[in-house]
């Protein structure tokens, strides 16, 4: 079975429409693409979207109440691909990033291979550049 | 009531001495001060250790119930943190927190907050070659 992992943050910013579009405009600043998926179509080749078009997916999505939460796909550059999801968390602003694929790796001290989460923790932070952290973890699923 | 901050890191190498001794080595390299505080002395203006006498220390306070093992550190741009170890199921974790000249900064929403980013650029600056499997950064009241 594939591991999957996720880096979350809560932000001390209120979860509404303006923080969630700067977020996304902020990552289209440092090279994230989101994408349109549509059933049946690979991700990759669904149509491409601007942050203001993902706003409004993710709004769309909202109403279904989804468990994982609004979720969009993207890429992070170099055929990094992932999802990130917004949800409120006790009226705070939270941003997942997860299901990354392919997981970037590196071999660390004692030649042990595994995900890079140094670099994920700093697409995050780039992201999420400007608001205050309330929280952050890692996780694995 | 001022809230306390922390950064828990676990890493993917073993808890031993030798592998703590690595990450405070990484940590002198980051440009990190170590202090031999004593009791009614301020620490900046405690004596400071170098390497082998900072793990000695640690080592020594963690063998003894009654004292804290904690190791307090000037990490740069003239911050200062305690450092802490554990064995978390065997894997060395690392705590920094009771940060003193806490590193602040105003966001979004014109407040002013720790400056989370700092303290997780700062451990992940030590942590890079090792491995993370864990990282929360949080604060409580």
């Amino acid at each position: 079975m594939s591991r999957n992992f996720s880096v979350d943050l809560t932000l001390i910013a209120t979860h509404n429409n303006k923080n969630i579009l700067k977020i996304l405009e902020t990552g289209r600043k440092i090279g994230f693409t989101y994408y349109d998926h549509e059933i049946a179509k690979t991700y990759e080749d669904s149509p491409i979207i601007t942050p203001s078009q993902t706003l409004k997916k993710i709004l769309n999505a909202a109403e279904f109440e989804l468990e994982d939460g609004p979720t969009v796909f993207i890429n992070c550059g170099d055929s990094n691909f992932g999802f990130l999801s917004f949800h409120d968390d006790n009226h705070l602003l939270k941003c997942s990033f997860w299901g990354m694929r392919p997981i970037i790796r590196k071999t660390f001290e004692e030649n042990i291979v595994e995900i890079d989460f140094e670099f994920y923790i700093q697409l995050m932070l780039k992201l999420c550049h400007g608001f205050a952290i309330k929280h952050i973890e890692l996780g694995e699923f | 009531m001022s809230k306390s901050h922390f950064v828990e890191v676990k890493l993917g190498i073993n808890y031993s001495e030798n592998n703590m001794m690595n990450l405070l080595k990484k940590a002198e390299n980051a440009g990190v001060i170590f202090y031999d505080h004593i009791l009614g002395v301020r620490y900046e203006d405690s004596p400071t250790l170098n390497v082998d006498h900072a793990l000695q220390k640690l080592i020594k306070n963690m063998q003894d119930c009654d004292a804290d093992h904690s190791l307090f550190l000037e990490i740069p741009q003239k911050s200062y943190t305690h450092l802490w170890f554990y064995n978390n199921e065997g894997l060395l974790e690392f705590h920094l927190g009771s940060f003193v000249y806490l590193k602040e900064k105003h966001f979004e929403d014109s407040i002013t907050q720790i400056d989370f980013e700092f303290y997780i650029d700062f451990a992940l600056k030590i942590a890079r070659d090792f491995g993370i499997q864990k990282l929360v950064a949080d604060s409580i009241d």
